[in-house]
């Protein structure tokens, strides 16, 4: 501040002395010129001073508004840093008290690190210590470095994002000193986050506790085959693995009184990834568990709803065909088949099946345009369909987008589907006559193309303990590898220079620009009469 | 801040008017001017005898002479007729100064008030302007209506581009306007301060002209030397270039020995173009219209100045030259 204070001072005294300043000399033009004789030099001063302030003179007081302007917008610019050292530095301690905490001796560890804080602190002169105790659920604020937090067992059902511990940098938790903290430690098994400036202006620092530990998760699983595909059920299940260097993992999978076990392959799709296909035991709720030893148990076990995969649920609403007996009679939430009226309004909640009577006026044609390895026309043979060419439709419903077209008058459209949720609408077989074959070739398609998406809808996968509890964000807590970092330096806390908070009247003002803009109009307007003032005579 | 004189004379036109009847002689005749000139007509002042000639009004035939000369002689008389004043502004750039008081805006106010007291008289009126470094047309007054134009062309002449060329450029004659806007039986008014200076004899030329054909001419002298003098003795002062002469940017001062020779040197100059201008129809009295010391109630001092102006009398008096 001194020295723009000096700036300051320095311009305004100069416009001043510029104002008071004049020239001892007049400008003349007389119109005798022609006859005025050689007069003598002057030998008068040039400049005189005069000791009258120039408070009547317009671009005197523009000046110093100009100078005015420009040192407001520069102002915080050269405010100095707060004196640090009569503030008193408020350190906070945050204890990650997450499920992976509990693997070896982490917690421990960070029992141990937030004691070396507290040693710390209590060497710095009027310094005041708070610890923060963070877990999936809750923050819980501890005076000084208490160890009565570390005592109460963690939760171990909700894994915690790393977000919980920057959370816990915000003041609102401020109770054990007096105003907000002004340096943080962060004990975890995380890896170092970047914490954002405006969440906290001070020093962080991120002390790592724990070696690493290899890690396997259940990280998803899907049905596939069963219904009218071509496969039999079964579920495909996907495990991460941190830091794992032994066997192929091992799941296994119960329903029931049934179970079995697979031994994982790696996963080519995924680095570090294993995957495999259990067997399908039946509908209703499964387990499926890691059966290989890991570091945390949190994440080893899934359970799914899965559904009837060997017998397709249908609700079947087409007259004109029976319902084939590989389908169960379905339910309002099941694919629903029936035949497609013009104007209907078609279920939008629900995969569905629409025919149509195209094969009734069947005729030679052409195919106007498809789509492209579309599904539903897997093995439909094109120049059989060309020789039988359905009548199509002239119109769709709402949300569905052609796939076949013929050519012809107004393009019918053949085939056309909806992506979300899954529907068809097709030609409905026939029984009879030589596009017999074709038609439900076309209809098969579409059921299968259909009640895949079907299948898929049904599974709810959950992260269980071994007691059933439902475990929530426990792939959060599933990288117990990460590598180590050494122990941090805590004299941070301690320098001056490093502990800085945020200082709200060095903060970016959003008057500066007007200031500037301001600034230039006074410029501008300074030049401007200038050119007026100064126009010769 | 310069001061801003307005455009419009300081004189009201009740003073105007009492002026101007103060000049009158007698009352005019019935279809005829105010004024009369050194030309032949139909009045009752006799001016000579001739011979007569078919077409004469035979109730001019002087018996008497032709009896003695044996011959039919007629009676002359002085005609009494609209008299057309043309007024010539000199728009030298010097003509600009001093500044708040300068010659060529009170050139402007005597040109109205002479256009004023001749449209009064039923006359007509035509400015010319002279130097200008723009062609600017006369303006020939016939009413009331034709004074926007004399007040527009006044605008123009004061608004001028004022830069510094302007000011250093040499002023240029060209007397054509002037020559064509000349009429019979007019009277010529120059409003200058007469310092202009005339190598060829051009100007000259034209006032020799001026004073032929009945008409005369009058010269308003405007004299703004006690005011610039007073300026220049007021301390070091720079002098600005001016019509071709630069000082540089030397500091001067005004010693009373060189304000002196100035004025000698001015009035050689008056002398120089008194001689040149002499003839039958020149007006030109020997007491100019001479500026204040200072620039304060100038306006005040316009009034009193107009209504003293040597030059008053023998424009508006009927008897005329």
């Amino acid at each position: 501040m001194s020295v723009l204070a000096f700036l300051v001072a320095a311009a305004a005294l100069g416009i001043l002395v510029w104002h008071l300043v004049k020239p001892a000399v007049r400008d003349l033009r007389i119109s005798m010129a022609r006859f005025l004789p050689d007069f003598e030099p002057s030998r008068a001063p040039k400049v005189r001073v005069s000791l009258v302030p120039p408070v009547g003179s317009v671009p005197f007081w523009l000046r110093i508004l100009l100078i005015t302007l420009l040192s407001a917008a520069l102002w915080p610019h050269f405010l100095p840093p707060l004196e640090r050292e009569t503030l008193g530095q408020r350190i906070r301690v945050i204890v990650d008290r997450s499920p992976s905490m509990q693997v070896g001796e982490r917690l421990d560890l960070a029992q141990d690190a937030a004691r070396t804080v507290g040693d710390f602190v209590a060497s710095m002169q009027e310094a005041c210590l708070e610890t923060v105790l963070v877990d999936g659920v809750s923050m819980t604020l501890v005076d000084g470095a208490s160890d009565t937090g570390f005592a109460a067992p963690v939760r171990a059902d909700q894994g915690m994002p790393a977000s919980a511990l920057l959370r816990a940098l915000m003041p609102i938790l401020s109770a054990g000193c007096d105003g907000p903290p002004t340096r943080a430690v962060i004990v975890t098994d995380l890896p170092p986050q970047p914490v954002a400036a405006d969440l906290f202006g001070g020093a962080v620092i991120w002390w790592q506790v724990g070696e690493p530990a290899a890690n396997l998760a259940i990280a998803d699983v899907r049905v596939t085959g069963g219904g009218i595909s071509d496969d039999d059920p079964r579920l495909e299940v996907l495990v991460s693995a941190f830091g794992w260097d032994g066997d192929a993992p091992r799941v296994a999978i119960a329903n029931g009184g049934q179970s079995d076990e697979i031994t994982l392959r790696a996963d080519p799709h995924r680095a570090g990834g294993w995957s495999g296909a259990l067997p399908y035991l039946g509908d209703g709720e499964s387990d499926l568990w890691l059966m290989s030893q890991d570091a945390l148990a949190l994440d080893d076990r899934l359970r799914v709803d899965v559904p009837v995969m060997d017998a397709l649920a249908v609700d079947w609403a087409l007259n004109a065909l029976p319902r084939p007996a590989a389908f169960v009679p379905g339910g309002a939430d099941d694919l629903r088949v029936q035949e497609y009226q013009a104007n209907m309004v078609v279920p939008g909640d629900r995969p569905v099946v629409l025919g149509y009577d195209g094969w009734g006026a069947s005729q030679a044609g052409q195919v106007a345009f498809f789509q492209h390895r579309h599904p539903v026309l897997n093995g439909v043979n094109f120049d059989v369909l060309e020789r039988h060419m359905p009548q199509g439709l002239e119109r769709l419903p709402p949300g569905f987008v052609p796939v076949l077209r013929a050519d012809g008058p107004g393009s019918p459209v053949i085939v056309a589907t909806r992506a979300v949720p899954r529907g068809v609408i097709v030609p409905l077989p026939v029984n009879g006559g030589p596009a017999r074959d074709l038609s439900r070739l076309l209809f098969a398609n579409a059921l299968r193309w259909t009640a895949a998406q079907n299948d898929q809808r049904a599974l709810d996968p959950r992260h269980v303990t071994a007691q059933g509890v439902t475990v929530r964000n426990a792939l959060m807590e599933s990288d117990t590898a990460r590598p180590a970092a050494p122990a941090p330096d805590l004299s941070v806390l301690n320098d001056p220079a490093e502990a800085s908070v945020r200082d709200p009247r060095t903060e970016p003002s959003v008057w500066v620009p007007w200031l500037l803009v301001a600034a230039l109009l006074v410029f501008l307007a300074e030049r401007g009469f200038g050119l007026i003032w100064r126009r010769p005579t | 801040m310069r001061q801003t004189l307005p455009m419009k004379p300081p004189v009201s036109p009740y003073d105007l008017n009492r002026l101007r009847l103060r000049f009158r002689a007698r009352s005019p005749s019935e279809g005829l001017g105010a004024h009369r000139h050194r030309r032949m007509g139909q009045s009752l002042e006799f001016r000579d005898f001739r011979d007569y000639v078919p077409g004469d009004d035979v109730r001019a035939i002087d018996w008497s002479a032709s009896l003695r000369s044996r011959d039919r002689i007629v009676k002359s008389f002085e005609a009494e007729e609209r008299r057309t004043l043309i007024i010539l502004l000199d728009c030298r750039p010097a003509m600009r100064l001093p500044e708040g008081a300068d010659k060529l805006r009170v050139a402007f106010w005597i040109a109205q008030l002479l256009v004023d007291i001749a449209l009064a008289e039923r006359d007509h009126a035509v400015i010319v302007p002279l130097f200008s470094a723009v062609d600017h047309k006369p303006v020939k007054v016939r009413g009331g209506r034709d004074k926007r134009q004399v007040s527009s062309l006044f605008e123009t002449l004061l608004n001028r581009a004022n830069d510094a060329d302007t000011w250093d450029a040499v002023p240029r004659f060209d007397g054509r306007a002037a020559v064509r806007a000349l009429q019979p039986a007019a009277a010529v008014v120059l409003l200058s301060d007469m310092l202009f200076d005339d190598p060829d004899g051009r100007f000259a030329g034209l006032v020799r002209r001026a004073q032929k054909s009945y008409r005369s001419f009058h010269v308003f002298e405007l004299n703004s030397w006690p005011m610039e003098r007073s300026l220049m003795a007021g301390g070091p002062f720079r002098l600005a270039a001016l019509e071709g002469k630069d000082f540089g940017e030397t500091h001067f001062e005004a010693a009373d020995q060189a304000l002196r020779e100035a004025e000698q040197a001015m009035e050689r100059h008056l002398l120089q173009l008194r001689h040149a201008f002499a003839g039958p129809g020149l007006v030109w009295p020997h007491h100019a219209v001479l500026w204040p010391d200072t620039a304060d109630g100038f306006q005040d001092w316009f009034q009193a100045a107009f209504r003293k102006a040597a030059l008053l009398p023998s424009l508006l008096a009927r008897g005329g030259q």
